[in-house]
């Protein structure tokens, strides 16, 4: 078998299955999505061979084919909803706040700074804030985990899911809004 | 003088953006008269903090699993 430009075809599982893999889990929090987007993003690689060009490294080339598989899974699930929050923004944040603006109820999951500090260590916080992360929307909870777990710049989030940097403040906010919605009602229960 | 959505809109501004002098002073005034909105403050860091400190404990693929997607490029790549 040929090494067309540099590629080592051969090698890719061992070299770089892991590392993909984790990198899909951190973004899907699904191992068995991820396992299909990594062996996607492999034949995907190896059928566009040819158009390697070589001013990438083949890992750089293959995370950009493993980013392209995760955006398209993305984008196939979440369209309808995420459109739906950003047409929406007044009405969905309706149950949160009166017409005058001011707060409609004053529940909170932090009741002091001391609380605050405790919750940071809690592994069941932590737990529940998994769950309710999870319950946004796809485009928005991506871009939430791109933001704060992988601390990634907004310029490079806005490319990675084709949004604008306007909309993907609104979705930023929103997430915030409904994650302490959710972590309110979860830590009342 | 801004109302509490309108806050709120700010203290999440503040953490991906620069805000303006007078955004800042707004902000300010607004928290420190304001226990909800202080409290979402506090709120937003508290979330912004858990998940800094997600631990990523590296999941890794099975043996069986790379495997199967060694056997799987090889019969594609003939």
């Amino acid at each position: 078998m040929a090494n067309e430009n540099n590629l080592d075809s051969n090698n890719w599982v061992a070299n770089y299955a892991n590392q993909l893999f984790a990198f899909a889990v951190v973004r899907t929090k699904n191992q068995a999505l991820s396992e299909d987007l990594v062996q996607d993003t492999f034949l995907s690689a190896l059928k566009s061979k040819e158009k390697f060009k070589g001013n990438s490294s083949e890992k750089t080339w293959l995370y950009a084919i493993l980013k392209n598989k995760i955006i398209d899974h993305y984008r196939k699930s979440s369209t309808k909803n995420e459109q739906n929050i950003l047409d929406d923004d007044e009405k969905n944040t309706d149950n949160i706040f009166a017409d005058n603006g001011h707060w409609k109820n004053q529940n909170a999951f932090v009741s002091s700074k001391d609380e605050a500090s405790k919750l940071v260590e809690s592994k069941e916080f932590h737990e529940i804030l998994e769950k309710c992360l999870s319950n946004l929307p796809l485009k928005t909870q991506l871009a939430f985990r791109y933001k704060h777990i992988d601390g990634l710049e907004t310029e490079e989030i806005c490319k990675e899911l084709d949004i604008t940097a306007s909309n993907y403040w609104v979705l930023l906010h929103r997430a915030r809004l409904s994650l302490k919605d959710c972590l309110t009602k979860n830590k009342m229960r | 003088m801004f109302n509490c959505k309108k806050t709120t809109r700010l203290v999440s501004k503040k953490i991906d953006q620069k805000l303006s002098f007078f955004e800042k002073i707004s902000l300010k005034i607004h928290l420190f008269i304001c226990p909800p909105c202080a409290t979402f403050k506090t709120e937003t860091d508290v979330i912004s903090d858990c998940l800094k400190t997600t631990t990523s404990n590296t999941p890794t693929l099975s043996e069986e699993k790379k495997e199967a997607m060694k056997k799987i490029l090889n019969s594609n790549s003939i």
